[in-house]
């Protein structure tokens, strides 16, 4: 296994071993270069991935049960939250992030949907929304159409190109078929079709078939939330991460908290400061470093690396850093059926829906989004929320009700645009500190008007997809403003305009010439908030320009 | 919680909890899945 001493100047470090970290790690160091990935997380294998929901289930999605095994430690590491700056901000668990290597992509979903076209326009095609920062992006769907490509083949993505009328145009197939249908996609394919909607196989990051040497999907159903024990699971551990290693080149440094970027008397980044498992402080020597930290902790890490030269935080003098925050924005509706769905069988969704994804100007508000159908729980989460709200939660009408809806039930998940606010953000609390003593992240996020528009709308189409699809029963989650999200976006938005924009458009920070932010946080809008194959696209894309720019002495060190 | 979570917790145990509601947990399982996708399949 490649060790790098901490005194010895590595050529990049990374900080952050998920969704970008680990696709940047492999590029890098496949291209001939040293690097150490500094993951706060542990290195966890497929043998660590038991079907123990008590143990593993995320707790991001309420009741909270989880033990955080896969995610960030929230009683570690609090967060704090209010809605608006003058509001006093309380402790909450409300963002969560993959924190293992392999980040979120160990434990996501697998939902793996391109942007189109019009996610980077929307500014000239919609115009400007009031009250917020929707902007252009500086690069287009072609720019990035190649690295959507070579993501999706390198990583091992199953779907079926052609399939969706609603599609942006694709330079090659998908590597793998999609995986078999389940009825919660049956029914979602039946009420589509007759609301005359186009249900497609949806694009998945688990493998359909073996592929570069890693197992197919055994559809043992404990996907979302938990690790792949068969490494059929598309995410960087178990793809992209193992070939960074083999290089050589390459250290995964697992249970290293970074805790501020250094910079020199020139203002360049020349190496990062992180505490050990043992909270001993290290300092890693590095010509550049690039954050891959994600819409979070990468706006956190920058505002804590403030120094004489960048009083405001690192790469910060545009005032930006940690603005326009976006999250997940979306409604959840349920249906249960006649005959049994089985559906906490295999991958969780089969089929989606995204006749509704453009902004339509006859909606009278700005937003859009796409649809899947799925079983949303496991056994412990079904009993505490999966059940009509007029159910009894004791008793033997409890009981009967969990016998017979557990394997009928349906959930049409919808998922939404979220608008950049520069009112939503992330900054550094005041008070709270963490269990290293570094300042909690403070999140302020409220929903704008259009948003909660767009859930509602998406919210009565899921409701009439449950109809056409033939549901006994339907209901809906209340559509409200997030109490937690998954999806941390837009904190360092990507521009040309060093005033407007924290990093250009190859990620590169405006203020610091060897400093990369490559993440969620680069986004300018959310897309429809299925942001993981953008990231890793963007990843690609970063990492070849990076790359380009080491080979040709252009980022001085 | 106990009824529905691990057997090894012990409050399902012989997996009371999960055959009353009809859960099952394996490792791998083939399609077709339940009823909609097996009717599907057919016409297919």
């Amino acid at each position: 296994m490649t060790k790098f001493e901490d005194k010895t100047a590595v050529d990049f470090v990374i900080v952050g071993a998920g969704g970008a970290g680990g696709v940047v790690a492999k590029e890098l160091s496949t291209a001939g270069f040293q690097v150490v990935v500094l993951e706060q997380g542990p290195y966890l294998h497929e043998g660590d991935f038991i079907h123990d929901e008590l143990k593993f289930k995320d707790v991001f999605d309420p009741p909270f049960i989880g033990q955080e095994v896969l995610t960030n430690d929230h009683t570690l590491q609090p967060n704090t939250f209010r809605k608006t700056a003058p509001d006093k901000a309380v402790l909450t668990s409300f963002a969560q992030y993959g924190r293992c290597v392999g980040g979120g992509t160990v434990h996501f979903t697998g939902n793996y949907w391109r942007f189109h076209e019009v996610d980077f326009l929307e500014r000239s095609r919609w115009g400007a929304v009031e009250g917020t920062g929707l902007a252009d992006w500086p690069i287009t769907y072609d720019d990035l159409e190649p690295y959507y490509t070579k993501a999706e083949w390198e990583l091992g993505i199953s779907g079926l190109a052609g399939a969706n009328p609603f599609d942006p145009p694709r330079s090659k197939p998908y590597p793998l078929p999609p995986l078999p249908i389940k009825s919660s996609g049956v029914l979602l394919e039946r009420g589509a079709r007759k609301l005359g909607w186009h249900a497609y196989p949806a694009p998945t990051a688990i493998l359909s078939q073996p592929y570069r040497g890693r197992s197919a999907c055994a559809h043992c159903g404990f996907c979302e939330f938990f690790g792949c024990e068969w490494g059929a699971k598309s995410s960087t551990l178990a793809s992209v991460i193992p070939i960074a290693e083999k290089t050589g080149r390459c250290e995964i440094r697992p249970n290293s908290y970074v805790r501020k970027i250094s910079t020199d008397t020139r203002g360049r980044v020349d190496g990062v400061l992180y505490f050990d498992p043992q909270k001993q402080e290290h300092f890693q020597k590095a010509k550049a470093v690039v954050v891959c930290a994600n819409g979070a902790e990468t706006p956190r890490l920058l505002l804590m690396s403030k120094s004489n030269l960048f009083p405001q935080g690192l790469a910060n003098s545009s005032g930006l850093v940690g603005k326009f925050f976006m999250l997940d924005s979306g409604s959840l509706t349920l249906g249960t059926f006649e005959y049994p769905l089985n559906d906490f069988k295999s991958v969780r969704v089969t089929r989606v829906v995204q006749d509704f994804y453009d902004s339509d100007p006859k909606r009278g508000f700005y937003g859009g989004g796409g649809i899947d159908a799925r079983f949303e729980f496991y056994p412990i989460g079904f009993a505490l929320t999966g059940l009509s709200p007029d159910v009894p939660r004791w008793g033997a009408a409890f009981k009967k009700a969990l016998k017979e809806n557990f394997n009928r039930t349906v959930t049409v998940f919808s998922h939404t645009t979220c608008l950049p606010l520069e009112s939503n953000n992330i900054t550094l609390d005041p008070d709270t500190k963490d269990a290293w003593g570094l300042p909690a992240l403070r999140v302020t996020y409220k929903s704008h008007a259009d948003d909660f528009k767009t859930m509602n709308f998406f919210n009565d189409r899921s409701l009439e997809l449950l109809d056409a699809a033939g549901a006994l029963k339907k209901w809906a989650f209340p559509v409200e403003d997030a109490a937690a999200t998954v999806h941390l976006m837009g904190t360092c938005r990507m521009g040309n305009d060093p005033k407007s924009s924290v990093v250009d458009k190859y990620h590169r920070a405006h203020d610091v010439p060897n400093l990369f932010m490559v993440d969620g946080s680069s986004f300018v809008t959310s897309g429809r908030n299925q942001p993981t194959c953008t990231i890793q696209a963007l990843a690609y894309r970063a990492a070849d320009q990076i790359v380009r720019m080491a080979k040709s002495g252009s980022i001085p060190a | 919680m106990g009824y529905l979570s691990h057997p090894d917790y012990g409050g399902n145990h012989n997996q009371a909890g999960w055959k009353l509601i009809g859960f099952e947990d394996k490792m791998t399982y083939a399609p077709p899945f339940g009823y909609y996708d097996t009717e599907y399949n057919k016409r297919r």
